[in-house]
């Protein structure tokens, strides 16, 4: 009995709990054992007082109150298996042991914990008798246990109760007799149990001392799953309909709750509600559950509460959703009236309305409720919103327009803004602002929400996200941009990835600074313009660091794929879309590069589309006025591009955009060309000869440009027939450009290059003799001679002679190219006199590189190696040779004009 | 003039005949593996064979050592991500980055129009690291190679893209330019158009465009074919009383089946903008405007209004692509060669339709060049 002294528990160290602990656990096996032998069937002497006393035994250990409620747990988990031991040999003798009389006996044990114990272990089992009167039992079980009102021990006792009247309880609406009991008996019997458990709970938090408040928390949170579980029980009932529960069950419940004041039990027990009732349930009692809450302990988090309500009425919808459609594959006549009830719940109650006026409640209730809670609480409605409401954008209007406000106030009520705290109120509003783009099941339904826009236009990190996040949701989910409308909302969104100014105030800064200096040099005459200049300077390179970082180059290239997106199946639309499209993004600044030739490619492609429907008719005036505006649109985005080009030049030897403006507007040309727009085309050629002049500098990049010239050049036949005059301008500039290159290699491969462009045909067939002919388009046959023999005349005048020879073998190359095309002014009398040249060279070559093999002894280190390497450019040259020339032979196999060309 | 036909056609029918576009072969065999199952080592020793018949120990050696230097190289390019395409399809994905895959890819060579794009190019790497990139078109870097050769087992591969051999995509002068390269396989680019074929000893190989990028060079005769075809039935469909079918192939009209869904919607929005022009002009239907009151019909309809305003043509307001609209761009590509010793087995992955389709090509290296 002195252990049992409560003043010994608060100074017990855990060592010594442990220990506490040992011994009860050995006491009880051993007492189970004993209990075991006295019950054993085989043994003819079964004696069950015997049995009852032991039984008595191992139970006292439960008396004990030095044990954490762990610990307590454990002794209780083997009472329990030793108990239900008893409980079954009970069950299968009970004709031998009356089992009235031996509910009377139980009671006569000495201490209250171990009597209650047995007498639960014999009611459950008398309960479970036929005819037994089990209302009797249920009321007389639930009044004993008021007789332990220790917490920890009452929450066990009482637990015991639950777990043994488990299958027990009457489960009929209506009582078959007077004692049987029915299903209203059982509620009341699990409330009750509830409420007294509930109390013990609340109490056990009031115990002991206070430097043990977090000690008692923490306990309390390993206790109340017990408490818990009655409501659970509760909601395994059948038979209950939402009417009765609202009636009759919850507010019972919810006035225990509420009354008890308690943070830690509010809390939770709310939260099992919402988790353990079913979903209609929760729905028709809704506003009982949020007017309680209303009233809760001011510590209380609501927010959890509210958001974990909202999550199961969010689940609820999408659930239903799956329900409906496997329902109604199965049976429809079974379910029609059910689903009917449920959808009309759904319809007629405003569960937004209710929500967000409860909201509004709780604010004006809480003035201070913190804005993190605040935010979150917002987004939540969201989604409830999105989910029962899809269509239904005032809702959300509603929420963020609220939200606009919030942000107003918090910020005039915190007129210190620090960076902190803005990027605080961003953190918190971030999940608010990308709830829609994540729940939307159609994103373009963004763009109707009204103070969407507004909401995020205050806060720039915001916006930043949120485009990054739709941009990539768009990709995602194949979102189509098809109206005017959505292209102007939808990249107002984007805005802050496509302008540049947000960027960086340092920029900003700058040019500030640039413009006190302009306004100076205005003052004091032109002294200042080279400051000038460098401040201009220092702008761009600001400009240009910044958008050339790995995050910019991704984020616009997302950017670029985007425009990929807006589409119209009528081409003419898709264009005006575009249109639109490039008014936002010309705000971009030296972004542009990223976005505008992905937007050039696309309406070439829209063209070439018309051209395919068939639908570019060049005499209708109407057509081509609109082809022309698509042209037009072309050529004002690449001179904007080419703009910017001269603005980061100042900086940079960087010349990209140069070349992919050049590249632009050939390919625009080669489109026109297509559709038969000659003057056009020849426009883009000659822009493109207007960029190559101007500023491709790079000699590398001046050969490739020209490549591509000829090769564009080369396949634009329409150009040819149609306008010659403006052909033959085009290629004998080309031509001019090839032979001023810098390198004489670059030079004489340009030249000869551009000979092609005096000789195409084209392969067609021949529809009757189903053989290949060829059909001329330019044959000028002298002109190629020319430009051959101009290339000649270059690679002949190369100092190094191995150089030399390789372009000699090119060229042949080049004429067994226009021999083999039927090109009459390549002679075999020109072939073989050029195979002689290149044999005379070789010949030369090698005296000349003997006579230095001779000299050799006698010429130092160096020269040895640079006559290695002369040795090796010659040897592959030679080699080339050699394979044109078993080329050669091998045609003679098969082309008999090829005889001709002997050396 | 006529003369020179005939030399000419005598003279080149015999490269034209060797002349293989694979571009248009659609129906191919569906792997579900993406690398092939290891090829029987008997072929390269059947090759050999007649030519060192006394000596069999070597071929035998040989055969092993083939077997050892089994290569898996890609073949890929013209991606021109972000400007022409989104991406790459997403099986093409799943076959590159699949377990089968990079642990047998030795090598993927890129024919350039790739580095606009960082991730694209991050991609490529990924799938091996030996990765080489020759400069294409509208690539911006100075720095990259216009050509690279490089020798797989015993064959030498050239790579370039198409815009730096002039005139572009000309079999005769890509032979000459690998005869100036000295190599027995050329990959090229640069057209979006998936080739291969051999002439003069030589395998040249174009892998398309993996994105099936659109390309300003005239599209394909056939592909022409196939949409004057769509639009031949389409007119057909139109009037109902013309009752005589066309000369459209059964190949075509199949593909006008299995693609059923998009026809059907394509109509409806026929459909609808029809209701649309017909309220703009005489306001009758008023009833069956009413059933329509979703926003962005009403959207296109005053879109079509005022296009209609500036033109008198009635042909704009009723033009729908969506028909022709798998057709308009190339089919996505890419190749795969498993290079053995003196032979190029060339797989040609195809995406049409939603599919992925391979085509096999074999190559074999003649013993005297």
């Amino acid at each position: 009995m002195s252990v049992r002294s409560s003043s010994s528990s608060v100074n017990i160290s855990p060592e010594e709990q442990a220990k506490i602990l040992e011994n009860s656990i050995a006491v009880i096996k051993q007492q189970i054992l004993l209990m075991r032998k006295f019950l054993d069937v085989t043994n003819k002497k079964t004696r069950l007082m015997d049995a009852l006393k032991h039984a008595s035994t191992f139970l006292s250990e439960l008396r004990t109150n030095l044990l954490t409620p762990k610990q307590y747990y454990e002794l209780y988990i083997l009472v329990f298996d030793g108990l239900n031991y008893l409980s079954v040999y009970l069950k299968e003798n009970h004709l031998n042991n009356h089992l009235a009389n031996l509910y009377e006996l139980v009671q006569y044990a000495g201490n209250i914990v171990p009597r209650l114990y047995l007498m639960i272990t014999v009611g459950t089992v008398y309960m479970s008798i036929p005819d037994a009167p089990i209302k009797e039992i249920m009321k007389d079980m639930i009044d004993m246990c008021r007789g332990v009102q220790h917490p920890i021990r009452g929450l066990f006792l009482r637990y015991y109760l639950t777990q043994r009247t488990k299958d027990l309880l009457p489960v009929k609406v209506t009582a078959i007799s007077e004692h049987s009991g029915k299903l209203e008996d059982s509620i009341q019997f699990i409330i009750t149990n509830f409420i007294e458990m509930n109390k013990l709970w609340v109490r056990l938090q009031h115990q002991g001392h206070s430097s043990e408040r977090n000690k008692r928390i923490k306990e309390r949170q390993e206790l109340q799953i017990l408490v818990g579980s009655n409501l659970v029980r509760l909601s395994q009932l059948d038979h209950i309909d939402s009417l009765y529960y609202k009636d009759h069950i919850l507010p019972t419940v919810l006035e225990q709750i509420t009354q008890c004041r308690d943070v830690i039990a509010q809390e939770y027990l709310l939260d099992v509600i919402i988790q353990v009732f079913p979903d209609d349930f929760q729905l028709a009692t809704l506003d009982d559950f949020l007017n309680a809450t209303l009233n809760l302990n001011p510590e209380v988090s609501l927010k959890k509460i509210l958001i974990t309500l909202i999550n199961r009425l969010v689940g609820y919808k999408k659930r239903e959703e799956i329900d409906d459609v496997s329902e109604k594959l199965k049976t429809i006549q079974l379910n029609t009236d059910e689903e009917r009830g449920v959808d009309d719940i759904t319809n007629d109650i405003d569960l937004f309305g209710k929500v967000w006026n409860y909201v509004q409640k709780l604010i004006e209730q809480k003035p201070s409720i913190h804005l993190e809670d605040l935010s979150t609480i917002l987004d939540a409605l969201t989604k409830l919103s999105i989910t029962y409401y899809p269509s239904n954008y005032e809702n959300l209007s509603q929420i963020y327009g609220y939200a606009i406000e919030v942000q107003k106030n918090f910020e005039t009520n915190n007129s210190i803004k620090s960076k902190e705290s803005s990027e605080l109120v961003n953190a918190n509003w971030r999940l608010l602002a990308l709830s829609p783009i994540y729940n939307l099941s159609n994103l373009l339904d963004l763009l109707n929400i009204e103070h969407y826009y507004e909401f995020l236009e205050s806060q720039h990190n915001l916006k930043k996200i949120v485009a990054i996040e739709i941009i990539e949701k768009i990709l995602k989910n194949d979102v189509k941009i098809t109206e005017i409308n959505s292209i102007h909302k939808m990249f107002q969104l984007l805005s802050f990835i496509i302008e540049s100014k947000h960027d960086d105030n340092n920029s900003g800064k700058s040019s500030a600074a640039m413009k006190r200096k302009l306004n100076k040099s205005l003052l004091f005459g032109n002294d200042e313009t080279d400051s000038l200049k460098s401040a201009s300077i220092s702008v761009a390179s600001d400009n240009h660091s910044s958008i050339d970082n790995i995050e910019t180059v991704i984020q616009q290239e997302n950017l670029a794929k985007i425009l990929h997106f807006i589409y119209n199946v009528n081409p003419f639309i898709n264009f005006e879309l575009l249109v639109t499209a490039k008014s936002y993004l010309s705000k971009g600044g030296l972004k542009i590069k990223f976005t505008y030739p992905t937007l050039i490619n696309i309406t070439l492609r829209l063209i070439r589309k018309l051209k395919l429907m068939k639908l570019i008719d060049l005499k209708k005036n109407d057509v081509l006025l609109k082809i022309k505006t698509m042209f037009k649109f072309i050529s004002s985005s690449v001179n904007e591009l080419y703009e910017l080009h001269q603005q980061i030049t100042l900086t940079s030897i960087n010349t990209n955009i140069s070349t992919l403006c050049l590249n632009l507007n050939l390919m625009t040309a080669q489109l026109a060309d297509e559709i038969g727009l000659c003057d056009i085309s020849n426009e883009f050629f000659i822009q493109s000869f207007v960029i190559y002049e101007e500023s491709i500098v790079d000699s590398r990049l001046q050969y490739q440009s020209i490549l591509s010239m000829i090769g564009k050049l080369h396949q634009c036949h329409n150009l040819i027939t149609i306008s010659p005059e403006n052909y033959d301008n085009l290629i004998t500039k080309t031509a001019l450009y090839g032979s001023k290159l810098l390198k004489k290699t670059d030079q004489c491969r340009a030249v000869y290059l551009a000979s092609h462009l005096w000789w195409i045909v084209e392969e067609n067939q021949d529809n009757e003799s189903e053989e290949e002919i060829l059909q001329p388009i330019k044959k000028d046959g002298k002109r190629v001679l020319e430009c051959l023999q101009k290339s000649l005349r270059i690679a002949d005048s190369c100092l190094d002679n191995s150089v030399s020879l390789e372009l000699f073998t090119e060229i042949l190359n080049r004429c067994l190219y226009y021999f083999i095309h039927g090109n009459e002014v390549i002679t075999t009398k020109y072939i073989n006199g050029l195979i002689e040249l290149i044999q005379n060279n070789i010949k030369s070559f090698e005296n000349s590189t003997n006579e230095n093999g001779t000299n050799k002894s006698t010429g130092n280190d160096n020269e040895d190696e640079n006559d290695e390497d002369d040795d090796d450019i010659e040897d592959s040259a030679k080699k080339h040779f050699k394979r044109t020339l078993k080329y050669i032979d091998e045609q003679k196999k098969i082309d008999e004009r090829f005889q001709e060309i002997v050396y | 003039m006529t003369v020179a036909y005939q030399i000419f056609g005598k003279t080149v029918q015999p490269h034209v005949l060797a002349i293989a576009t694979l571009a248009t072969v659609i129906g191919g065999i569906t792997v579900p593996k993406f690398i092939p199952s290891s090829a029987p080592t008997s072929a390269p020793a059947e090759t050999k064979a007649p030519q060192a018949a006394a000596n069999e120990e070597i071929d035998v050696e040989k055969a092993i050592k083939l077997k050892v230097y089994k290569i898996f190289v890609i073949a890929i390019g013209d991606l021109h991500i972000p400007e022409r395409a989104i991406d790459l399809p997403h099986k093409f994905k799943k076959l590159l980055t699949g377990s089968s895959a990079t642990n047998k890819i030795q090598q993927v060579l890129c024919t350039g129009n790739v580095t606009t794009s960082q991730s694209s190019l991050d991609f490529l790497k990924s799938i091996s690291s030996d990765f080489h990139l020759v400069k294409g078109e509208c690539d911006q870097d100075t720095n990259l190679p216009l050509s690279l050769i490089l020798k797989s087992g015993d064959l030498k591969i050239g790579i370039l893209n198409g815009f730096n051999v002039l005139p572009q995509n000309d079999p005769i002068s890509l032979l000459s330019q690998a005869r100036l390269m000295d190599i027995d396989i050329l990959i090229w680019g640069g057209t979006s158009k998936v080739e291969a074929y051999t002439l003069d000893g030589k395998f040249f190989i174009n892998p398309g465009s993996a994105t099936g990028a659109f390309s300003t060079n005239l599209p394909d005769k056939e592909d022409l074919e196939i949409i004057d075809s769509i639009l031949k039935e389409k007119i057909n469909n139109d009037n109902p009383e013309d009752d005589t079918k066309k000369t459209n192939s059964e190949e075509e009209e199949q593909q006008q089946q299995q693609q059923p869904k998009d026809e059907d919607k394509e109509k409806n929005t026929e459909e609808t903008d029809g209701i649309k022009e017909s309220n703009a002009n005489d306001q009758e239907d008023e009833s069956q405007i009413n059933e329509e009151p979703k926003l962005d019909n009403e959207k296109n309809g005053e879109q079509l209004q005022e296009e209609k305003s500036v033109e008198d043509g009635e042909v704009q307001n009723e033009i729908n692509c969506s028909n022709i609209e798998p057709y308009v761009d190339p089919v996505p590509s890419f190749c795969l060669l498993d290079v053995q010793g003196y032979i190029c087995t060339l797989y040609i992955y195809t995406h049409i339709e939603g599919e992925v389709k391979v085509d096999k090509v074999t190559y074999t290296k003649s013993e005297d060049s």
